[in-house]
């Protein structure tokens, strides 16, 4: 089978809204005619919404629904992935499923696609929450543009449509969903950011607290490292190694010229910091060697990288993708 | 036999039994009247030639029993984890090589089990006994992993196929059952029981549980994340360390201090290497955790259904 577009949903405990959110997600693509796919995945909800959503039609005009039921509660990031692992559209379309993202966003979403970007993010512009949820979620943010150069202003956002081929190549644990557009921008994709409808959130449940940021900046260096070491697995440690080598260089000819100039007076402070960074220095590179190890026992774990910046060049502009 | 209704009960064996029949009839006889049909299995950790020749006698006698043997002794949760790989039932039952628990109390335990994914026993003393008092493992694991269970070393405990699937316990890991369970998303529940006798209080805690503690604490709260915990480390250490470095560095350049009177200069630049090299250190952790995280996935999915 073959799905222009999949829509992924995570539910969890959404009985009443599982029906309303199909209606409103029919509503919205079924002017485009294309073959599109509904993917609902329930994350071991404990009411009745996947009896719900078996009640749904399967396959209503151009529109299938396919469903993914979880053992138990795995929480939203797996939910995600498990929803793009068994959606079979060329362009993927995630979404909350509890009616906070508005649906007829989504043929724009499927159009900046097609004007050739690889991942589109949306952006809650009105977001009417309290000052407290939205700084922290600004200073998050702009450390990730920081560090990626690509100023996403909400990667909080849920409603994001992706190339299937590049989201399918990113793997997605932990809370690695708020770092998709950071890590696909390392990776060399195209980013578009687009003005979203945002509905109120029935239940206050903030994604960033004050003291997220300093994970947010934790894992953003974390992520930065394996992007770097996807490409060249011994360069960050090497360069690091590099530069202390150069400051024991230094401070050993200040300690040698120390012995020369003042022989009454050792430069015991620039021999002791001779020494403590040239162990340094020994130390970091041996940690890229056993970096090294670790890349050539899991090279293929790699691969996705790689994957994800090449591109299938034609005679027509807009026919980059393979 | 649906398998909805076989029970397994796992007995790890530690030490040498000379006779582990009236336990076996204990806890059958205790079992048998729950009404669902029984899968025993033995698992003697080690070389303990009076337990195998004991559990050998039971099955001659035709006691249905399985009997699995480790050639040398891997502590209980790898026995556990053997015994586990061995069960069939949409149940398991954990019970103890002594009695220790009622064994007609093991009723309220599957009972609990119908609606959670692990259920575990606190011993209660028998009526008279002087009421437990709260130990220092219980409170050393719930100050750290900010839960509260009163008795984590309870060896009753009924858990489900799917937990004893997706959680490899070695160790003294069993004892931290309740808490990786959570992590996973399963629920947990503790359901009061009546304990066979006053138990001898291990009051001390020894080092190698100490040491399954810290590994504990750090599997289950960074294994997806270990930048976390090395970075937050990492960065507290470079940082004090900057600090005070800097402050050395402007007392030398702006008010002339000499540098090499002060031992504080000594500490400054070993935290700023130490942060460094923690630093490196969980960055290589990361590496390794993102090089080997999409062999085993994070979800498990029951369905598709198209």
């Amino acid at each position: 089978m073959n799905f222009d577009l999949s829509i992924i949903v995570p539910l969890f405990n959404e009985e009443e809204n599982v029906s309303p959110m199909y209606d409103a997600i029919r509503q919205a693509v079924v002017k485009l005619n294309r073959p599109v796919e509904i993917v609902f995945v329930d994350d071991g909800s404990r009411d009745q919404t996947f009896a719900a959503a078996e009640a749904l039609p399967r396959q209503q005009g151009s529109i299938h629904l396919r469903l993914v039921k979880f053992r138990r509660n795995y929480g939203q990031t797996a939910a995600m992935a498990a929803g793009i692992e068994h959606a079979r559209g060329r362009i993927l379309i995630t979404m909350d499923g509890d009616l906070q993202n508005d649906p007829t966003d989504i043929p724009l979403f499927l159009k900046k696609i097609e004007e050739g970007y690889d991942l589109v993010v949306g952006w809650r512009h009105d977001r009417q929450d309290h000052w407290s949820r939205v700084l922290p979620s600004k200073i998050a943010n702009w450390l990730i543009g920081k560090a990626t150069g690509v100023p996403i202003k909400d990667n909080g956002c849920s409603l994001k449509a992706y190339r299937a081929e590049l989201i399918k190549a990113i793997p997605l644990y932990s809370e690695m969903h708020r770092f998709i557009p950071a890590m696909s921008s390392l990776a060399g994709a195209r980013i578009a950011e687009i003005k979203v409808r945002h509905h109120p959130r029935k239940f206050g449940r903030s994604k960033y607290g004050f003291s997220r940021i300093y994970k947010v900046f934790l894992d953003l260096l974390a992520i930065s490292t394996i992007l770097s070491f996807s490409r060249r697995p011994i360069l960050g440690f090497a360069t690091l190694a590099i530069a202390v080598s150069a400051i024991t260089f230094c401070s050993l000819v200040s300690a040698v010229a120390y012995a020369f100039v003042a022989p009454d007076n050792p430069g015991i402070v620039f021999s002791g910091l001779t020494v403590l960074s040239g162990s340094l220095a020994i130390f970091l590179l041996f940690l890229g060697f056993l970096s090294q190890l670790i890349y050539s026992t899991m090279i293929r774990r790699f691969d996705p990288f790689r994957r994800l910046a090449t591109r299938f060049v034609t005679s027509h502009p807009e026919e980059h993708l393979a | 036999m649906t398998k909805e209704s076989l029970l397994s009960i796992v007995v790890p064996i530690k030490r040498d039994h000379p006779d582990l029949a009236p336990l076996h009839a204990a806890y059958r006889q205790a079992l048998e009247a729950q009404g669902r049909s029984l899968q025993f299995i033995y698992v003697v950790d080690g070389p303990l030639e009076a337990s195998l020749a004991s559990l050998r006698t039971l099955k001659r006698q035709g006691e249905p029993i399985e009997i699995l043997y480790h050639a040398h002794s891997f502590g209980e949760a790898t026995a556990l984890t053997t015994g586990f790989r061995h069960a069939r039932g949409e149940r398991i039952m954990t019970l103890s090589e002594e009695l220790t628990v009622k064994p007609a109390e093991l009723g309220k335990l599957l009972a609990a089990s119908a609606n959670h994914d692990v259920v575990i026993a606190r011993r209660m003393p028998s009526e008279g006994g002087a009421p437990a008092k709260p130990r220092k493992f219980e409170y050393a694991a719930n100050l750290l992993f900010g839960r509260r269970f009163s008795d984590l070393r309870a060896s009753a405990r009924v858990i489900s196929q799917a937990v004893a699937e997706e959680i490899t316990l070695y160790g003294h890991q069993h004892y931290f059952l309740p808490l990786i369970a959570e992590t996973h998303g399963f629920t947990v529940k503790e359901v009061e029981v009546n304990a066979e006798r006053r138990q001898r209080a291990r009051g001390h805690l020894d080092l190698s549980l100490v040491l399954d503690l810290i590994t504990a604490f750090f599997l289950i709260r960074f294994i997806k994340r270990p930048f976390r915990f090395f970075g937050g480390f990492g960065f507290l250490v470079l940082t004090v360390g900057s600090l005070i470095t800097a402050y050395l560095v402007v007392d030398r350049l702006v008010f002339g201090a000499a540098l090499v009177d002060r031992p504080a200069l000594i500490l400054s630049s070993l935290m700023i290497v130490l942060g460094i090299q923690i630093i490196s250190v969980g960055l290589i952790g990361e590496i390794i955790t993102f090089s080997f995280t999409k062999d085993h996935k994070d979800y498990k999915v029951e369905r598709i259904v198209d």
